[in-house]
């Protein structure tokens, strides 16, 4: 596979190429990237390849018929499959990938609230270098080292100067990986499903039937393993095994996880500290008519210590079943889960002391019109130990046509939901809020319009006022234009925004205007210009609230020079100001941002 | 119907009656085949009922679908799929990778399945086409899958870099649909109940901004975790007030058919926080103690330590101490107050299994006592005593021009004060 690639840079370039994003002030510090992938093993049973079909045109790959598999695999969130990380064939034996990345910032503020700005003063730094070396160690074994080291002087960014965020290094063949350092310990959702630092072992039996055996410490930072600073969590550590059969259309997982807080840790002393053992099955299978269905079923036993000497046993289980599907022009989803209120999980997900029964179904009626019906059920007080219960509800009811007035792109869909929440015990509370949404679109040529209107009607039985109203209207105009005979590539942006909310003590209004124009210009030679405008206004009939009024600019360019092989180079300016009725209040923002990724590897 | 009475009836009965209905309405599928409702009134027309490209669910994509890199299997990709007839047979069944220009025969068996494979270029659109035909020429419409498809050259990881950050601009953009459009169905948290957070966070705060820097992306089995540091300012709608913090939280993905999508989130959250109970799943150990924007149940917004991800037990440091004093609400008349304070009272009374008299008891013996100064140098008067157990203070006489107001409490069982909060100007 290959190997590491500017993340960040690439990832911008992805989303102008793709248009599915819009320029931003700031953008995402996401580091090299190591290879992964997964060498999975077709689950649908074998598929002999037909005789290859003849006809396509050039350039279009060819189609390979191969025989009509038994059943479809299972798929989805839960499929667990295999990640082994490969050369491509044509690979050398030892490569390395490089990435420079180093970020600079200057913050200015000025005014009597500077305080509250967003932006700290001063220059900021942010260096990464992301380390990617992979090695053939022969008999089909090969190791690959993935690392990022980080320096700043800014506190935005990280709380060290100097600091490894990335440190991992794999053994692999074909049926074995030996994982070292940062590791995605991912078992099932309740038994461990966290990043961890530590080792891992996964032996293949074939297909996707494989064992796998992890154990390490979940201190999300290196520098917290020997560090005694007060922003160390409570020191824990967890190991567990997970084995997996899997069939054609099913798969089952058998999980057990032991974890533990050390007791007495000197950073942590307010905290009750806790060990447990869980042991969790979980499954799928996709039946004949096409609907997967999947589940979870765990027990945990925690013991836990508390800060005040005394100690306590908690047993729990947790359950979830889920269903999901089409059935012709009928699509189903549908999840039930319980979680005892006892039931704790150190290293998976679970939100406790839950019953909840979720469900959706959509169904086309046309070629223009599909409906949809959703509805959630919750409540917590599922042993009856607390002395009230909340219970929520969500109904929602909506429909979306497609192609009316022989439009194409003409899109029109609306939706009422309602949610409804009910507390008991020594605080009666009832409220509902509906939610009434409409939504228009369509294309005219290179433009395109989405107007949508949402009003959130609220009830309440609280001692405050019992009904407030918020509205909110918003017109998106999106478009791309292609100029000097398709060199150049404009794609102004534009967002008009209106809002009116009831403030519940009060009953007084408040409304907001706000607009967003950003127009990106694509030119040749790979450079990108940037232009965002932003304007709002709130009027706010609170007594003691203030008016605000924020504006914000920001230029920005994209540059990447044939010299820097795939490097990349942004610079960035902003200013913004921001007013308030209240003068002492006011102030300025003004920054520069610059960015420089360079990569380097022995492949050239 | 006042507001009242069309909330007065036993919720919980709807709620069981309607959810064993839609439960009942779900199941019917499982015990039918090809009934009329799964084909409607065209049921002579082919559809698809599965469609993997890989290991990506395919079928319910819309125009667009992107793989990386790393889902291709062997530089392949391989298409699995069913199609389905209500009534006679299916024909054929053909796709195409150019727009409908060249359509290659694909064998099916029996059931409808089928499979097939190509190598694509990276980078490289293909407008995929696919239809089925029954045995009297009835297509199924080719627009329903009419995909274009793309294989980028990033790497999985730069692709869930990618849907982090385009949640992050959306939310910040207020973009509600925009933004549940990068969130799973299976979304751990319950994607409805993300959906309605949104809704009243859009009203609660607006001005957002984000910065997050990413610490490491790590992933397994088509599953990646985000560990970020954010720094963050919102706006409340209603007081205008700024607020802003700093952590470090998670948030883990899932492969969707156009990118990579939100699948689960850690606390402190960056999103949904009007109902943050509901939709965190797990907590970021390292923003233990971490000041954090809090959204209450009300609507008000205040910065406050996040939780441990066990709460802990022990007594606060300080069992009468008041903070965040703030006024919530005015008129020209009235004032109202709400603080924090590290007890709660209901809480205790659970924990202890109080009767009623006894929960009397202890309501009545925690007051809070408001003070009121022209100067913020005092002399400071007595204005207002109430209970501490909704840790509000409400009607109070709103004097003219600018005062100050600081509280304390008081447990008039031992006599004991606790420490002066923060003091509080207004207007």
């Amino acid at each position: 596979m290959a190997g590491c690639l500017g993340g960040w840079m690439k990832a911008k370039r992805f989303q102008a190429r793709s248009g599915a994003a819009r320029p931003w002030a700031f953008g995402v510090l996401v580091c090299g990237v190591a290879a992964q992938g997964w060498a999975s093993e077709t689950a649908g049973g074998a598929e002999e390849k037909a005789p290859p079909a003849r006809g396509a045109p050039p350039g279009v790959p060819l189609i390979v018929p191969l025989a009509p598999p038994e059943s479809l695999p299972v798929v989805g969130a839960d499929a667990s499959t295999l990640e082994f990380v490969f050369f491509e064939p044509e690979r050398r034996d030892r490569e390395f990938d490089l990435m420079v990345r180093s970020q600079f910032e200057a913050h200015g503020t000025s005014g009597p609230g500077r305080g509250a700005s967003f932006l700290d003063s001063g220059e900021h730094w942010l260096n990464e270098l992301d380390v990617n070396l992979r090695s053939n160690l022969g008999n089909g074994w090969q190791a690959n080292v993935d690392s990022i080291v980080r320096h700043t002087n800014s506190r935005r960014h990280d709380p060290r100067d100097f600091s490894v965020q990335r440190l991992r290094l794999t053994f692999e063949d074909e049926r074995h990986r030996i994982s070292l350092g940062d590791y995605y310990a991912s078992l099932s959702q309740f038994s461990l499903n966290r990043s961890i630092k530590g080792v891992a072992y996964q032996h293949s039996f074939g297909g996707e039937q494989y064992l796998r055996v992890t154990g390490g410490s979940f201190t999300p930072r290196w520098d917290h393993l020997h560090s005694r600073k007060s922003d160390r969590p409570i020191d824990s550590h967890v190991g567990g095994l997970r084995y997996q059969t899997a069939g054609d259309n099913y798969r089952v997982g058998l999980n057990f996880v032991a974890a533990r807080d050390r007791s007495g840790d000197s950073v942590r002393t307010v905290e009750d500290t806790h060990r447990q053992w869980l042991p969790a099955l979980d499954w799928s299978y996709r039946s004949h008519s096409g609907l997967q269905f999947s589940g979870e079923h765990a027990y945990a036993s925690t013991r836990r210590e508390q800060v005040d000497g005394s100690s306590m046993r908690l047993r729990g289980d947790a359950h979830r079943l889920a269903a999901r599907g089409r059935l012709g022009r009928l699509g189903v989803r549908s999840r039930f889960e319980r979680i005892d209120p006892d039931f704790l999980t150190m290293g998976g997900g679970a939100a406790n002391d839950r019953m909840r029964y979720n469900l959706r179904t959509d169904y086309r009626l046309d070629q223009t019109w599909s409906v949809f019906a959703a509805y959630d059920w919750q409540r917590n007080n599922l042993d009856g130990d607390l002395a009230g219960t909340t219970r929520s509800q969500i109904p929602e009811l909506g429909f979306t046509a497609r192609g009316l007035f022989d439009r194409r792109n003409f899109t029109a869909s609306s939706s009422l939901r309602r949610r409804m929440v009910e507390s008991g015990g020594l605080i009666d509370r009832r409220e509902h809020s509906d939610r009434i949404m409409m939504s228009l679109q369509d294309r005219f040529g290179e433009v395109s319009v989405r107007g949508e209107v949402e009003w959130l009607l609220n009830r309440q039985r609280s001692p405050q006022r019992d009904r407030f109203d918020d509205q909110l209207y918003r017109l998106v105009i999106d478009s791309r234009h292609l100029l000097a005979q398709g060199r150049f590539d404009l794609r102004p942006f534009l967002t008009l925004e209106r809002q009116e909310t009831e403030d519940p003590f009060s009953g007084e209004t408040i409304r907001t205007h706000a607009a967003r124009l950003d127009l990106r210009l694509l030119a040749p030679s790979d450079l990108a210009y940037g232009l965002s405008l932003e304007a709002g206004h709130t009027d706010n009939d609170v007594p003691g609230a203030d008016n605000t009024k924020p504006r914000r600019a920001n230029a920005n360019l994209e540059y990447r020079p044939p010299v820097l092989r795939g490097g990349h180079l942004r610079l960035e300016a902003g200013y913004g100001d921001f007013s308030f009725s209240d003068k002492q209040r006011n102030y300025r923002e003004r920054y520069f941002q610059m960015l420089v990724q360079l990569p380097f590897d022995n492949r050239n | 119907m006042t507001n009242h009475d069309c909330l007065s009836l036993p919720l919980w009965r709807r709620g069981h009656f309607l959810g064993l209905l839609l439960v009942l309405l779900a199941t019917l599928p499982l015990v039918a085949t090809a009934q009329w409702w799964r084909f409607g009134t065209d049921a002579g027309e082919p559809v698809f009922t599965d469609l993997l490209f890989n290991q990506i669910p395919a079928l319910d994509a819309e125009r667009k679908l992107e793989l990386s890199r790393d889902d291709l299997e062997s530089g392949r990709v391989i298409v699995r799929g069913r199609a389905e007839i209500g009534e006679g047979r299916i024909g054929r069944v053909e796709a195409s990778l150019d727009a409908g220009v060249t359509w290659i025969e694909i064998p099916f068996n029996e059931r409808g399945l089928f499979a097939f494979e190509f190598a694509p270029e990276l980078d490289r659109l293909y407008p995929f086409r696919i239809r089925a035909l029954s045995t009297t020429g009835v297509s199924s419409n080719e627009l329903d899958h009419a995909l274009d498809l793309t294989v980028a050259r990033f790497s999985a990881r730069d692709m869930v870099a990618l849907a982090f950050e385009q949640l992050i601009q959306r939310y910040a953009a207020r973009d509600q649909s925009g933004f549940m459009g990068g969130v799973a169905d299976d979304f751990v948290g319950n994607a409805q109940a993300l959906d309605s957070a949104l809704s009243n966070d859009f009203r609660i705060f607006d001005a957002i901004r984000i910065q997050p820097t990413i610490r490491r992306i790590t992933g397994q089995g088509g599953r990646y975790q985000v560990n970020f540091q954010f720094e963050r300012q919102v706006r409340s709608v209603r007081s205008g007030e700024l607020f802003r913090d700093r952590a470090t939280s998670s948030m883990i993905f899932v492969r969707g058919p156009e990118g990579y999508l939100l699948h689960e989130m850690a606390a402190p959250l960056i999103f949904g926080l009007s109902d943050a109970a509901e939709l965190a799943t797990f907590a970021e150990a390292e923003s233990t103690g971490a000041e954090v924007i809090h959204v209450d149940a009300d609507g008000g917004i205040d910065k406050r330590p996040l939780g441990a991800p066990r709460q802990p037990s022990a007594p606060a440091p300080n069992g009468l101490a008041i903070t965040n004093l703030r006024v919530v609400a005015a008129d020209d008349i009235l004032l109202t107050f709400r603080f924090d304070f590290p007890r709660d009272i209901d809480e205790e009374a659970e924990r202890l299994g109080l009767n009623d008299e006894e929960y009397d008891e202890l309501f009545f013996r925690i007051e809070v006592l408001l003070e009121m100064a022209s100067e913020e140098s005092g002399p400071w008067t007595q204005i207002d005593r109430d209970q501490v157990w909704d840790k509000r203070i409400g009607n109070v006489d709103r004097a003219p021009g600018t005062r100050f107001y600081r509280a304390r409490a008081f447990d008039r069982l031992t006599g004991e004060f606790g420490p002066y909060s923060n003091v509080v100007r207004f207007p």
